[in-house]
């Protein structure tokens, strides 16, 4: 509690950064001229460690004012009459529909791959948040739908809406695939399961171009044309009346994003509210005392993994929309570490915390780069301090309801 | 045939050796090191800089290969034991108790930390084995042949040297005080504590062994490749952590055996089957494993502690 | 006040929206205060003031694990800005360039092109993995803006048939073709090994050039690997096993190098040889590999021994990438179309550029229907041979 002992942790911290970031930061070495020496960068290093710790410091300190997650029946206080608050969300999505009609081009894509992100975050934030069932595969659900989409838009000449759903039923139904073993592995087995699950969907894309890669000789890259058949579907009933042409289905991509988004929240958040919800949670809490409370285990498991991978896959489906070609190296690892990482800064638990750990992980750092120029180089980073010392600090997440164990 | 086999033990070698370090880690504290890999890339990098750096200063000239080689695996030891222990200290004590995810995740965030760490400070190209084309090279490739089998010293010093590591550890954990601490403590840690036995030292020691021998692997596969780069390690990590798993978590002899058997089928693969999809292979055999025999080859039935 | 109103189960909708405004608003706020009406580019084309600068931008690898590539396209293009300012401009206006990461990655590419588009560009030097160029191209021709690759030798590119891309640089079919050609004819090569690293371009590249050998030479060993991937015993095993007289990589420099290394290793002497991914990195390939790279043969075009003295003047003696040269010129073209069709309309200027011809340190610049530079089947690639530590031309027949 005494700020001495505060003092005394970031100093030490600092001190520790700075000793062990030597051997990497301080020295170098070529075969042609030796070791170079240069204390600097561990300064800097320990600089930085120094100021990050201060700041754990003040969120720790600002947690024990807040104090932990809210007691389940507390109101916002902000909260308005039911009614009102209807009026209000729908006041709210016809302003974020209208928006493209005076931003730039460019920022509507932005927005809308940030809500695609988003929309595989909340799904994510099944499995991870409320599961508690770590996921390092998320990715290759993605995948799924993606290509699902596109072999059946190209091949069979399906039209956006039926290839749209059968992306996301493909991802489910590989969803509840790997959910299957997973009933019989601990969480973090599951982990390590669902990691070679992206691996290989990632492999099988790379390496099965035959079928994956249409005519146009690219590994796995889908052809254009008929991808953009959401423009037609959606397109003539809002867009037309404008009569502003050049936006080659943008502003379409953006409507179904938002779409998208507007019933993943709708339906994550019923679900969270629901008897499976809670059943999801007491699963995060503690699986032993869940199963002796008579919680169907294999069945919430398989729910979660199910409805969570198919969130993926209707947004991959979108995706294939949105980029108009698609690429096995969309969908590596880091994509999904990307995506744990959206939930993970967001809360554990929070369906608002999920949507904006991706605006703030996928938009952010390229909106800076004006002011920081080398932003993206440190992402990754920054990225993996968050998920690291938002453990340690802050368990919660920035909006995350805190879990009685991580509360000690 | 027989020197795929062979190049694929070699690489199993390797794969035993680091994952020692995550099964020791998983039999105590039952959490995937996400970070071992990495701890390993370290200690490939601190070797690799210190052999340039001697070659460049002239010192490998005057020294000699053998102590130049041996000079940098200390050091890498000695800076990734360091890593293992602050890592321990700073991201994992104090998640101890809080759940199976948030220690997961603590684990994932350090290991991206230690990537771009490394990737900023040394540069995001790999750096090379000084010297490949000079008579050290030369030291390292002449190699035996024996039929359709050609080793090179490369090879049979990895061998070699991963079979010391294993059988070190094997004595020293079966022999000493802290290695015996180390076995009451994975087999439980409240008994433990309760019979006298600082547990927190335990931990701390498991973690500075496995980040040395994981080092050793480093710097052995770096000779392999002529190559350490900052991504280097996490999906060879992640492989040794299906070796260990296929052997049977929490078991020494397990590990090894996982590793090495990993390697075979991984060699088996790429010459059998497709090679294309070798990194499938690790993944495919670790489901099978938990489906078959979650206990892993070598591994006890253990109740699943409430 | 010890509780908070973000509990997700009773409140998550009411925030998870106003997370979503939040999250549109922002990211509309950083529209560029000079948004020209209808987006940038979409056929407005109304000059505005002519003391503004004309805008054009860069998109590549600026930091990732391909930085040394994206500071070739920079650079390049820097000199042929500097160059034009020098003149005076076009239309007595300044030219400037913005640039913007894409990191190598092909998931960031449509945000830098997003980036780039609202900063009102009128063309595109970048990008430069085919990966990246594929969509971002795609996203830049949506809008009519142009956009030239210096590097991207993918033929998926330009055979889209997009009227707003181009490239300088050749195509992976040309390139291929040009290597199988020296296998076979001049090489005289009986069995070839062809491995590559799963990627756009490396296999693209490499079952181009399987498929131009097919009928004419033996090819034992067709496989793939990761990118990732550094031991490489297993697959050097099969050339052992299988025999080769040449094999051919298809990948980029970072993995030849220890592929080459352990090849010498193990003892294959059958040269190597690749494509573009590997030639000109005389710090990362050349000198890592030493003595064992004598002998390697790669296809690139030849290049302007006077272009590489201006750039080290400029840049105060550093060694030009390989692509250096490729996106000055791409820059220069650019500029040149934008001077000569009188406008900043990007469909107009590529117009320009489909019926220009320009002189420049790779030869005559003149783009066919689909975008790409007119020359022979085998593009202007010669086979260039590594002698002593460094490439020279080898066959330019």
């Amino acid at each position: 509690m005494t700020p001495f002992r505060a003092v005394l942790r970031v100093l030490l911290a600092s001190a520790v950064a700075f000793a062990i970031s030597i051997p990497f930061a301080s020295v170098r070495s070529t075969a042609e001229a030796g070791f170079t020496f240069d204390l600097r960068p561990a300064g800097t290093i320990a600089g930085v460690v120094a100021a990050a710790a201060i700041l754990g410091e003040l969120v720790r300190l600002a947690g024990r004012y807040l104090g932990p997650g809210a007691p389940r029946d507390a109101r916002p206080p902000f909260a308005l009459p039911a009614k009102a608050r209807g009026a209000a969300l729908a006041a709210a999505a016809l302003l974020v529909a209208l928006v493209p009609l005076w931003s730039g081009s460019g920022t509507v894509t932005m927005a809308t791959e940030a809500m695609i992100f988003a929309v595989i975050a909340v799904g994510l934030q099944i499995t991870i948040g409320m599961a508690g069932l770590l996921v390092l595969g998320h990715a290759g659900f993605w995948a799924v739908g993606a290509y699902t989409y596109g072999l059946l838009t190209i091949h069979l000449g399906w039209s956006f809406w039926p290839a749209m759903a059968a992306g996301g039923v493909a991802a489910a139904a590989m969803g509840f695939m790997v959910g299957l073993p997973a009933l019989r592995l601990r969480g973090d087995y599951l982990a390590v399961v669902t990691l070679g699950f992206g691996e290989a969907v990632r492999a099988v894309l790379k390496n099965e171009n035959k079928w994956t890669g249409g005519d146009a000789n690219l590994p796995s890259n889908l052809v254009p044309g008929q991808l953009r058949g959401v423009q037609g579907e959606i397109g003539q009933w809002i867009w037309q009346p404008y009569g502003t042409p050049g936006r080659n289905g943008d502003y379409e991509c953006y409507l179904t994003a938002l779409g998208l988004l507007a019933l993943c929240i709708f339906s994550v958040v019923r679900l969270a509210r629901s008897r499976e919800g809670r059943a999801l949670f007491a699963l995060r809490e503690d699986e032993t005392a869940a199963k002796c409370m008579g919680v169907d285990t294999v069945r919430t498991k398989l729910l979660a993994f199910t409805s969570s991978a198919m969130w993926a896959g209707l947004a991959g489906a979108l995706t294939a929309v949105q980029r108009d070609s698609l690429n096995p190296e969309l969908f590596d690892f880091n994509t999904s570490i990307l995506f744990v990482a959206m939930v993970v800064l967001g809360g554990l638990g929070s369906v608002a915390g999920a949507v904006l750990g991706a605006g703030a992980l996928w938009i952010l750092p390229p909106l800076l780069q004006d002011w920081f120029e080398d932003i993206t180089l440190y992402r990754p980073l920054v990225i993996g301090a968050l998920m690291a010392g938002m453990m340690v600090v802050r368990p919660e997440g920035l909006l995350g309801s805190r879990s009685r164990k991580a509360a000690g | 045939m027989i020197q795929t086999l062979w190049d694929g033990f070699v690489q199993g070698a390797l794969y035993a050796v680091v994952a020692l370090g995550y099964t020791m880690v998983y039999g105590i504290l039952m959490l995937i090191n996400f970070a071992h890999g990495e701890v390993m890339m370290l200690g490939a990098y601190a070797g690799v800089v210190t052999l340039a750096g001697l070659a460049g200063s002239g010192a490998m000239a005057s020294l000699g290969l053998p102590l130049c080689l041996c000079g940098a695996v200390l050091a890498s030891m000695g800076v990734a034991a360091c890593y293992g222990f602050v890592v321990e200290r700073v991201a994992y004590r104090p998640l101890r108790g809080a759940g199976s995810l948030s220690p997961l995740i603590s684990a994932i965030g350090v290991s991206i930390v230690l990537q771009n760490f490394v990737m900023l400070t040394q540069g995001n190209a790999p750096i090379y084995v000084p010297g490949a084309d000079k008579a050290w090279q030369d030291a390292l490739t002449g190699g035996w042949t024996a039929g359709p089998l050609s080793v090179q010293p490369t090879d049979a010093l990895i061998v070699a040297v991963c079979v010391l590591l294993m059988a070190g550890l094997w004595l020293f954990v079966q022999k000493t005080r802290i290695g015996t601490a180390m076995r009451a403590t994975s087999q439980d840690r409240v008994m433990a504590r309760l019979v006298g036995i600082d547990v927190d030292r335990v931990i701390s020691a498991t973690f500075v062994i496995g980040s040395a021998l994981a080092a050793v692997a480093g710097v052995l596969t770096s000779l392999l490749t002529m190559q350490a780069k900052f991504d280097m390690g996490f999906l060879l990590g992640m492989k040794a952590f299906v070796a260990a798993v296929l052997g049977g978590i929490g078991n020494i002899p397990g590990a090894m055996l996982g590793g090495l058997l990993l390697g075979l089928v991984e060699a088996a693969g790429i010459y059998g089957l497709r090679a294309d999809y070798k990194d499938v292979y690790a993944f495919g055999l670790l489901l099978v494993v938990l489906i078959a025999r979650p206990r892993g080859l070598l591994g006890e039935r253990v109740a699943e502690k409430v | 006040m010890r509780r908070t109103w973000m509990d997700v189960t009773r409140n998550g909708l009411w925030t998870g929206l106003a997370a979503g405004i939040a999250l549109a608003v922002a990211a509309c706020g950083k529209d560029p205060a000079p948004a020209p009406s209808g987006g940038a580019g979409a056929g407005g084309g109304a000059a505005p003031a002519s003391s503004e600068p004309i805008r054009i931008g860069v998109g590549g690898p600026i930091t990732g694990p391909q930085a040394k590539n994206g500071s070739d396209l920079v650079d390049g293009t820097t000199m042929a800005v500097e160059e034009w300012n020098a003149k005076g401009g076009i239309r007595g206006r300044k030219i400037e360039f913005v640039a913007r990461d894409d990191e190598a990655d092909p998931k960031k590419a449509p945000t830098a092109a997003a980036q780039l588009i609202d900063q009102g560009v009128v063309g595109v030097i970048g990008h430069f993995n085919s990966g990246s160029t594929i969509p971002a191209s795609k996203a830049y021709a949506d809008k009519g803006i142009v956009c030239i690759t210096p590097a991207s030798t993918n033929e998926f590119v330009t055979d889209r048939g997009l009227p707003t891309v181009f490239r300088v640089c050749g195509r992976d079919d040309q390139q291929a073709a040009r290597a199988a050609k020296f296998v076979a004819e001049e090489f005289k090569a009986k069995k070839v090994a062809i491995f590559d690293n799963r990627t756009a371009y490396g296999k693209g590249l490499a079952d181009n050039f399987a498929n131009a050998l097919k009928g004419r030479v033996e090819i034992t060993v067709r496989e793939g690997f990761d990118e990732k991937e550094r031991n490489f015993k297993p697959y050097l095993n099969m050339i052992k096993e299988k025999g080769a007289d040449i094999w051919y990589f298809g990948g980029i420099f970072e993995q030849a190098a220890p592929l080459l290394i352990q090849a010498r290793g193990v003892g294959i002497t059958a040269p190597m040889m690749s494509g573009d991914g590997v030639h000109g990195y005389v710090d990362d390939f050349l000198k890592k590999v030493g003595e064992g790279a004598n002998g390697t043969f790669t296809t690139f075009p030849p290049t302007d021994p006077a272009f590489i003295q201006r750039y080290k003047a400029r840049f105060a003696g550093k060694e030009p990438g390989p692509y250096a040269i490729f996106s000055y010129v791409a820059a220069n073209v650019l500029l040149h179309a934008i001077h000569d069709s009188g406008s900043e309309d990007g469909r107009k200027v590529a117009e320009a550029l489909h019926k220009g011809s320009w002189d420049s340190p790779l030869g005559k610049i003149e783009f066919d229907a689909k975008g790409d530079v007119k020359g022979p089947p085998e593009g202007t690639y010669v086979v260039w041979v590594v002698k002593d530590g460094a490439h020279v031309v080898h066959s330019s027949k």
